[in-house]
């Protein structure tokens, strides 16, 4: 039985090995897609992956277990990739190589497989442009599927906030993407 | 009419307390341009959202299991590095002092030199005393 994060926090404070280690299975993957979005380098978002753990062991004994074990891990990330990006003396996000780390796609048409990565090109590009705070809100929003509470967690700040970020990043976006993607249309979203 | 604009996105995320909710639904029955941005934005998050390309990740437990042992490791080996550097230390200054002394191999050829130096002017220094003696005698008698 899968146990909360809650308590396998706890458990690690513990010093319980193997509920860090469940942990850590549980959420490479966010914490990895999240920095790869933040820094564009696989291998620099695996080191602050790895980073990033380490650093959720060290404060096991300090978490305040209050359901929130997901804002309050990539709040962590977040935090490696903005040191990691400082180190850089680059105050801004920067799009990873869509071509070189894309996935072959199973698609069985080639063209509608090529005008996928073009657009998926970009959007990336697009959204690499964005200030850092509202592309963070973007990225958390949009591919991580937080709430508008748990990106205010993560980024420090307040709901409306949030909202205004997320505002201003897609009336960007909108802008530069005009005439990108499938013309695809959602009736309801939630 | 006061459009909802501003309110579109959360009411698409479901972010909408239901009184709000139901405001801008109401407004969206009777406004033709709040549905065109309702369109928009969801085509705008579909594109973004079908452009999320991540790798998956190999599992990184190996690697961060190996860091998390060799932070505990630190304290002994930095302990015996630090013991082993400190011994270095002192046989190079226990050394370097007793070159210092004149009977260290560093100082032989200055040593040999001083008493060549001595030796070649011994006869002058016996003459000199034998004649000192010869003075006493002389002043004695």
């Amino acid at each position: 039985m899968s146990q909360g994060d809650d308590i396998l926090m706890q458990r690690t404070a513990a010093g319980e090995e193997q509920a860090f280690r469940q942990l850590v299975a549980r959420w490479q993957q966010p914490v990895f897609a999240f920095l790869l979005h933040m820094l564009g380098s696989v291998e620099e978002a695996e080191d602050m992956t790895q980073d990033t753990f380490l650093k959720v062991h060290d404060q096991a004994g300090r978490y305040q277990p209050a359901g929130r074990f997901r804002s309050w891990l990539l709040r962590i990330a977040g935090n490696k990739a903005r040191s990691a990006l400082r180190r850089r003396r680059i105050l801004r996000w920067v799009s990873f190589d869509p071509v070189r780390h894309d996935r072959p796609g199973a698609a069985a048409d080639p063209l509608q497989e090529l005008t996928r990565r073009e657009t998926a090109a970009e959007v990336q590009a697009a959204i690499a442009t964005l200030p850092e705070r509202q592309r963070a809100a973007l990225v958390l929003k949009r591919w991580q599927g937080l709430s508008y509470q748990e990106i205010a967690d993560v980024l420090q700040t307040t709901v409306p906030a949030v909202e205004s970020l997320l505002q201003r990043a897609a009336e960007t976006l909108r802008q530069r993407l005009a005439g990108a993607g499938p013309p695809v249309a959602r009736k309801e979203r939630s | 009419m006061k459009h909802v604009t501003h309110k579109i996105q959360a009411y698409l995320d479901g972010e909408l307390a239901p009184a709000d909710r139901e405001r801008v639904l109401a407004h969206l029955e009777d406004c033709a341009a709040c549905r065109r941005e309702v369109d928009d934005l969801n085509r705008l998050f579909t594109t973004v959202e079908q452009a999320q390309q991540a790798p998956t990740l190999a599992p990184i437990w190996p690697a961060l299991a190996e860091r998390l042992l060799e932070r505990r490791r630190p304290v002994w080996s930095w302990s015996y590095r630090g013991l082993a550097a400190a011994a270095a230390l002192t046989g190079v200054l226990v050394g370097w002092q007793l070159g210092q002394t004149p009977t260290g191999s560093a100082n032989a050829p200055a040593v040999a030199v001083e008493a060549g130096y001595l030796e070649a002017r011994l006869p002058s220094l016996d003459q000199l005393w034998l004649q000192l003696d010869e003075l006493d005698g002389e002043a004695g008698s």
